[in-house]
């Protein structure tokens, strides 16, 4: 994919998973790409002068460093576009795909103990933002086919 | 694109929304505490809070007190030969070292306690704690704050017994735990068998440090 590409594709899929209600992924794919990455940029560190001479940040760069090995300095690099539309991806793969994974994984596991019919989520306080809901299982084909179209997505990025 | 007719649609069906995959996920955890206690030829059933286990499960959606009566929640009975039996729950409070309050996803205390904290509408400590399991279901990769904040729960709690659990990779904070030597479940998710046996094999620890009491 060229880096237009990439981009159109990362619109298009930001704008679909928004107006499917899952705006949330997005903010959670955008604050990882906010944080962007630590790496390690081997760095010499300025010479301590016993004097502060006249000081100009322009000539910052030429001041004279320690010797020796370069010490290993810690830096945030931003994610490249191509990193961040496979973070959309893998986002939507997990809050779709997986999570009907665990919910039937979850129901699975609890039935080797007890014939249990289903799970149900119930909030304790009468004031909350968190609704009550069932789980008895996630079996809906169309979860399988997004998967496939995800895959395959992420087939074209990375080619 | 096609993901555009597809994705509303199963959106539609459900409830797929951020705290309800954090929901499924602590019941997924619960589930796999109950596998480690079996492997460990734990005798398991499950209880409601207000009587017999009726064939559904009821968990909270948020922390709340074990002694709850507001909804039948449901805990698990876990019982070793010759040990007293323990309860698995899923978010409640739990008392830190200072006195202050925190939320463990997963709990598992022992059954004394637990009554008593039915009884006596108290909250367990957490020196009773057996296992305490932070659970994190995120899209994408979980912030450092969210490592910061178990760094704190489990000197609270006690690290030993803690352990931070995330569907996702989560790099970085691997990096800080190991650091910090506290213990951390990663790639939790059906499939990931490496992953998940290895966070079944700290509960299974967990069981078999309890049995050696």
């Amino acid at each position: 994919m060229t880096s237009e590409e990439i981009q159109s594709t990362f619109r298009e899929l930001a704008e679909i998973v928004t107006t499917s209600g899952l705006g949330w992924i997005l903010s959670q794919v955008d604050e990882t790409v906010r944080g962007g990455h630590a790496v390690e940029k081997p760095t010499k560190i300025f010479k301590e002068e016993e004097q502060e001479t006249v000081f100009s940040f322009n000539a910052e760069q030429q001041a004279p460093r320690r010797g020796g090995k370069p010490t290993a300095l810690m830096t945030l690099e931003p994610w490249p576009e191509r990193d961040q539309l496979l973070f959309l991806i893998d986002a939507i793969r997990q809050a779709v795909i997986h999570a009907a994974a665990v919910e039937n994984e979850q129901l699975r596991l609890l039935r080797s103990t007890a014939d249990v019919e289903g799970v149900s989520f119930m909030p304790e306080g009468e004031v909350t933002d968190r609704g009550a809901f069932r789980s008895t299982g996630a079996h809906d084909e169309r979860v399988h086919a997004l998967a496939r179209m995800l895959n395959e997505l992420e087939r074209e990025v990375r080619s | 694109m096609q993901i555009r007719q597809i994705l509303p649609q199963i959106v539609n069906q459900t409830s797929w929304d951020q705290a309800a995959d954090e929901d499924r996920f602590e019941g997924y955890l619960f589930a796999l505490v109950i596998e480690a206690a079996r492997k460990e030829n734990a005798n398991v059933r499950f209880e409601n809070r207000n009587g017999p286990f009726n064939g559904i499960a009821t968990f909270r959606t948020s922390p709340g007190h074990l002694w709850s009566d507001i909804h039948p929640y449901t805990h698990a009975v876990i019982e070793f030969a010759g040990k007293p039996p323990l309860e698995a729950h899923v978010g409640v409070f739990i008392s830190g070292r200072s006195r202050l309050y925190h939320e463990a996803d997963v709990a598992v205390v022992t059954r004394s306690v637990a009554r008593t904290c039915r009884a006596d509408r108290v909250d367990p400590p957490y020196s009773e704690a057996v296992l305490l399991i932070e659970c994190k279901y995120y899209a994408s990769d979980p912030g450092i704050a969210l490592g910061r904040a178990f760094l704190g729960l489990s000197a609270e709690c006690g690290k030993e017994h803690c352990v931070f659990v995330t569907n996702q990779r989560a790099l970085r904070l691997q990096k800080l735990f190991e650091e910090h030597g506290r213990e951390w479940g990663h790639q939790i998710l059906p499939g990931q068998n490496n992953d998940v046996d290895r966070l079944v094999g700290f509960a299974q620890r967990a069981f078999t440090r309890y049995k050696a009491r």
